[in-house]
């Protein structure tokens, strides 16, 4: 699994990421409000339920007592009195017809005279018959309740007295309820269920439905009735899934909305990831045309300044960088070249050079040492050595320098002591500082250290720094100290010559350089001595360097060198 | 002209026939055997509604019945608006008019079984009925 998903494109990631969080989140307010709201729902409905089936209750006890008072009213009629005449004008027959047409629900009326006869009835069957309810009216009466079931029908009575001054008895009004009607008072209809449970002494007597339900599926509840109707039960059921219907139909509106939301989000997620992920993908893309073609010189689109924006400008500036790095790569590679070209020419040449030049040398010389050469001539021949000397010293120096540069100069160690190296030096060169007249001091300071070096450098260096100093100090002074501090040895040589000027002396180490003064444009050597010795200062670990406070102040060449052992 | 003619010989017969047969009765326990004409019409113009000490229930015929037109005119003697004006002021002072029924039998047969009740109807029923005559109109 996480392997496909390093695998995954970014873009699928980011966009899983995103809109699957989304999702999530949609989805399970979803789940919650689902279940929640469908809680609420049947809880509601059950309320509206329970409301709508205690008004139906009402409704029954208030039928019932509507019919009571009828009843009552009846009794009180003045034409009741005619109970005492057996009804023989039938006006309260009459009335009862009008009555029972008037009530409706196939109640019957009739009278029941305290004989058990029957003179008056809402219909013509009964009248002048036995009553067959007078025992169940007689033991309603011991339970002093004004009504019973009997049969398939509820009885009400009321007995009825004479309106005249004796106030007598004259018999009962009963009415003859069918409890079929009951049925229409329920309300039911094909989703919603409420049915009458008598109580278990009048179960035979009603029997109109006792469904049963399953209370998983279907709200259920029921309500004790009171009145006429006390003892029995008014149930209801109603199944759930149409309870819900509402909700279900809310919800499926809202779910294909919400099918609809997401689709809309999902789209909006993707044109966001694009967005984002199409400034990566052409990084990626001019990164990889970068590894395969090998120019440094393609960019990526800048846009914007955030995170991506930045991203890119760096990854042109990070190409701009490389391609700088590579020109100066292959600039050096070239310029090394060039110089191992130089190099191996110059030395090359130097040792062509000097071959002949010895020959040159040692010819002049044995000429000049034989009596018979003529003293013009010997002169002449003078000339020749000097002018020979000095191109050999050029070739030397050429030829170190070549040395130098082509890495093939190495110090020869061994223990050599610097104080005998710098005397050395000074009693090559004194005779020259002599013939000047210049004053050479030598200041040597205390210490013991060994020094691993090698002694044929150090010499070169020392009676160069010494020979320049004589080189370009007419009068005066030079001072040489030698002392060693912290694992360095530091040579220093001070005369009162020329100076140089300041701007001078950053190329006093370039080679083949010579430094012309403002009233001496002749210049002697080879302007390779300082070349070559500051190589060799830092050939053996030192260094090289040349102060002056300008023209006709003086210069200081300060040498450095540590031992081979540190 | 002879369709008129007829209609009142009729009538005029029919009203002689009743006039003759009127009788004022009460159950077979009444107290009282004999009633005058002033008894009878101080209890039918709700000027008296006792006898002694017994209270007495008056009994009418239905306002169309020809019986009760003989009644009004032959025994009471008052119009009809006299008599609806006397029972006006009784009911006001609590006491009922006389109680009505359609027919002479259910007039009877209420003599019968009540026994203050009176009323009247013609001869031959009360006889019937087995009810005390306790006055007759004249014929």
């Amino acid at each position: 699994m996480k392997h496909i998903w390093n695998d995954l494109p970014i873009v699928y990631k980011l966009f899983l990421a995103l809109f699957g969080g989304i999702a999530i989140i949609i989805v399970s307010l979803l789940f919650y409000l689902w279940g929640h709201e469908s809680d609420l729902m049947l809880k509601k409905e059950q309320e509206i339920l329970h409301t709508q089936s205690m008004t139906v209750a009402n409704d029954l006890k208030l039928h019932t007592d509507k019919l009571q008072k009828e009843l009552l009213f009846l009794s009180h009629l003045e034409v009741m009195d005619d109970m005492v005449a057996r009804d023989m004008d039938r006006r309260i027959t009459s009335i009862l017809e009008q009555k029972a047409d008037d009530l409706g629900e196939s109640i019957v009326l009739f009278m029941i005279a305290p004989d058990n006869t029957v003179p008056a009835a809402s219909q013509a069957a009964h009248i002048n018959t036995t009553s067959t309810v007078s025992k169940a009216l007689r033991d309603a009466l011991i339970k002093g309740k004004f009504y019973f079931f009997l049969g398939k029908n509820l009885y009400l009575f009321t007995p009825v007295y004479g309106s005249f001054y004796t106030q007598e008895f004259l018999g009962y009004l009963v009415m003859s309820y069918p409890l079929k009607n009951f049925t229409t008072q329920m309300k039911s209809d094909q989703n919603l269920y409420r049915w009458l449970t008598p109580p278990v002494s009048l179960v035979s007597v009603y029997k109109n439905g006792n469904p049963a339900f399953d209370t998983k599926l279907y709200l259920y509840d029921s309500i004790i009735l009171s009145g006429v109707l006390e003892g029995w039960t008014l149930r209801y059921a109603m199944p759930k899934n149409e309870a819900l219907a509402l909700l279900t139909h809310f919800q499926t509106l809202f779910l294909s909305a919400f099918a609809i939301g997401l689709m809309v989000i999902a789209f909006l997620v993707w044109i966001i990831v694009l967005h984002i992920v199409k400034p990566l993908r052409e990084l990626s893309d001019t990164a990889r045309k970068i590894a395969v073609t090998g120019d440094y010189t393609q960019t990526v689109a800048e846009t914007g300044n955030d995170e991506v924006g930045r991203m890119a400008h760096s990854f042109n500036a990070l190409m701009a960088t490389t391609q700088m790095s590579m020109e100066r790569s292959e600039l050096l590679g070239k310029t090394q070249a060039a110089l191992q070209a130089k190099s191996s020419f110059l030395s090359a040449m130097s040792h062509e050079l000097r071959t002949p030049l010895g020959s040159i040398l040692s010819l002049t010389q044995y000429l000049m040492t034989q009596q018979q050469t003529p003293e013009p001539m010997v002169e002449t021949l003078g000339k020749i050595e000097n002018s020979a000397h000095h191109l050999l010293g050029v070739i030397n120096n050429v030829l170190d320098l070549a040395k130098a540069e082509s890495g093939k100069m190495e110090p020869h160690l061994a223990l050599c002591n610097p104080i005998d190296v710098v005397i050395g030096a000074l009693d090559l060169v004194s005779p020259l500082a002599e013939e000047k007249g210049l004053n050479i001091t030598l200041s040597i300071g205390v210490f013991d250290a060994i020094l691993m070096s090698d002694t044929r450098l150090l010499g070169q260096v020392v009676i160069n720094l010494l020979s320049n100093a004589i080189k370009f100090t007419e009068h005066g002074f030079i001072d040489v100290q030698l002392h060693y501090h912290e694992d360095l040895f530091v040579l220093q040589v001070k005369d009162s010559g020329r100076g140089i000027r300041e701007e001078a002396i950053v190329n006093l180490f370039d080679d083949f350089y010579q430094v012309r003064t403002k009233d001496q444009n002749t210049v002697e050597g080879s302007g390779l001595g300082l070349a070559i010795s500051k190589r060799i200062a830092l050939l053996l670990h030192g260094d090289l360097y040349i102060r002056s406070e300008g023209e006709g102040k003086g210069t200081t060449a300060l040498f450095h060198f540590r031992s081979f052992t540190n | 002209m002879k369709k008129v003619l007829f209609f009142w010989l009729i009538w005029g017969g029919l009203l002689h026939l009743e006039a003759k047969s009127l009788v004022v009765a009460a159950g077979e326990s009444f107290r009282v055997n004999t009633l005058e004409i002033e008894d009878i019409r101080a209890l039918y113009l709700a000027k008296r509604f006792r006898l002694g000490n017994q209270k007495i229930i008056p009994l009418n015929l239905g306002i169309d019945h020809p019986l009760r037109h003989t009644f009004e005119q032959d025994v009471l003697s008052e119009d009809r608006d006299t008599l609806a004006y006397a029972w006006l002021q009784a009911h006001y002072l609590g006491h009922r008019a006389p109680k009505v029924f359609k027919s002479q039998e259910a007039v009877a047969e209420f003599l019968s079984k009540v026994d203050n009740s009176l009323g009247y109807v013609e001869e031959d029923i009360a006889q019937k009925y087995h009810l005390k005559i306790l006055f007759r109109a004249k014929e």
